[in-house]
């Protein structure tokens, strides 16, 4: 993890969820798994389910626990403050190796997200619907630097899909900005950013909406 | 219709207010006779519409006494704050705002009159005549 300042103006954000929770969620969700399993099928059965159940899991989370025995968590560099409707800000992702490791140049692949959660009751039931209403694309070049590998991405921030930032008890719209990076020796797990968007009508975009 | 809610405009953006005059016309003569309207409490109210449960918060408020005739006419500024949703019209929610005046009636249930208005983003104005998204057109 790099020591240099920040430029002022920006804050650096951690990715949401951890490899660490899920572990400690398998930790505790197995052993009961494990009773109720021996209790309606049997030692042998059970063996047989936990293999099976062990193979799917370590397919599924190999690129994690591969790329977490080799890289640190990565972050972000945002802004302070929310971004404007309409804008078209920079980002900065960062990710250090745990050992001193040769970057080549490579490819990050950043995804904008947009979405909608609103949570309803029925009789005692609580349902979360979600609904991605705006997806932009974007990608940037990442090099290695003596504070690892580093990558600028551009985002575009919709007037016209999404709404800014929202919490309220059961609706909810949030942005996320989804990375991964393809490259070789290059760890191929993705993350998630929260971002914030404000409502607030960025000025570049309004003026070419009055211009037009 | 006793009552009247004039706005100066129906579009309003965060961080500023909404500005008009609220008129009543008075139902009795104040002196042989009082009205049974007391007061009028003007309300600004956020709500949603949609899949999910319904959130309803009130944004902000003025009180308003009345004549003993029960005439009003007095200007009003309801403050829309910098943190406030905007309207919005989602693909799962809608975020409406309303504008109500309910007058407490004497021994009687409440008169209400509401107003549908707009809360736009920062920079706006001019910009919107619909609750965001903008249509990809600019309007």
């Amino acid at each position: 993890m790099t020591n240099a300042p920040l430029p002022p103006g920006t804050v650096l954000r951690d990715p949401i969820g951890s490899l660490g929770k899920r572990l400690l969620g398998f930790g505790i969700s197995a052993p009961i798994t494990v009773v109720l399993s021996v209790a309606f099928f049997g030692v042998r059965w059970t063996i047989v389910l936990a293999l099976v159940a062990g193979g799917l899991l370590a397919m599924i989370a190999k690129d994690s626990l591969l790329a977490s025995l080799r890289w640190n968590r990565p972050t972000m560099q945002l802004s302070s403050t929310p971004y404007p409707l309409g804008s078209v800000p920079i980002v900065v992702y960062r990710r250090t190796p745990k050992r001193v490791l040769d970057i080549a140049s490579c490819t990050v692949e950043c995804l904008l997200v947009c979405e909608e959660r609103a949570t309803y009751t029925r009789g005692t039931d609580t349902t979360t619907d979600t609904r991605r209403v705006y997806e932009s694309q974007s990608s940037g070049v990442g090099e290695g630097t003596a504070e690892g590998l580093v990558a600028e991405i551009e985002l575009n921030v919709s007037a016209h899909m999404g709404a800014p930032s929202l919490k309220l008890p059961s609706n909810e719209v949030v942005w996320f900005v989804e990375v991964g990076i393809s490259g070789p020796q290059l760890p191929r797990d993705t993350h998630r950013f929260i971002i914030d968007v404000a409502a607030v009508l960025d000025p570049t975009y309004r003026a070419g909406v009055q211009d037009s | 219709m006793t009552m009247g809610l004039e706005l100066d405009d129906l579009v309003c953006p965060v961080g500023y207010q909404f500005t008009g005059r609220l008129i009543r016309r008075a139902d009795a003569d104040g002196v042989s006779q009082t009205s049974k309207a007391r007061a009028v409490r003007l309300v600004l109210r956020v709500y949603t519409e949609g899949r999910g449960d319904v959130d309803k918060r009130d944004v902000s408020s003025s009180n308003f006494d009345l004549e003993p005739h029960g005439g009003l006419n007095a200007g009003f500024s309801l403050a829309v704050p910098q943190t406030s949703p905007i309207s919005y019209d989602g693909s799962l929610m809608r975020i409406r705002y309303e504008i109500e005046a309910r007058v407490d009636l004497k021994l009687a249930r409440d008169d209400r009159y509401s107003r549908q208005v707009l809360v736009v983003p920062e920079g706006g104005m001019g910009v919107y005549d619909r609750p965001h998204p903008l249509p990809l057109r600019p309007v």
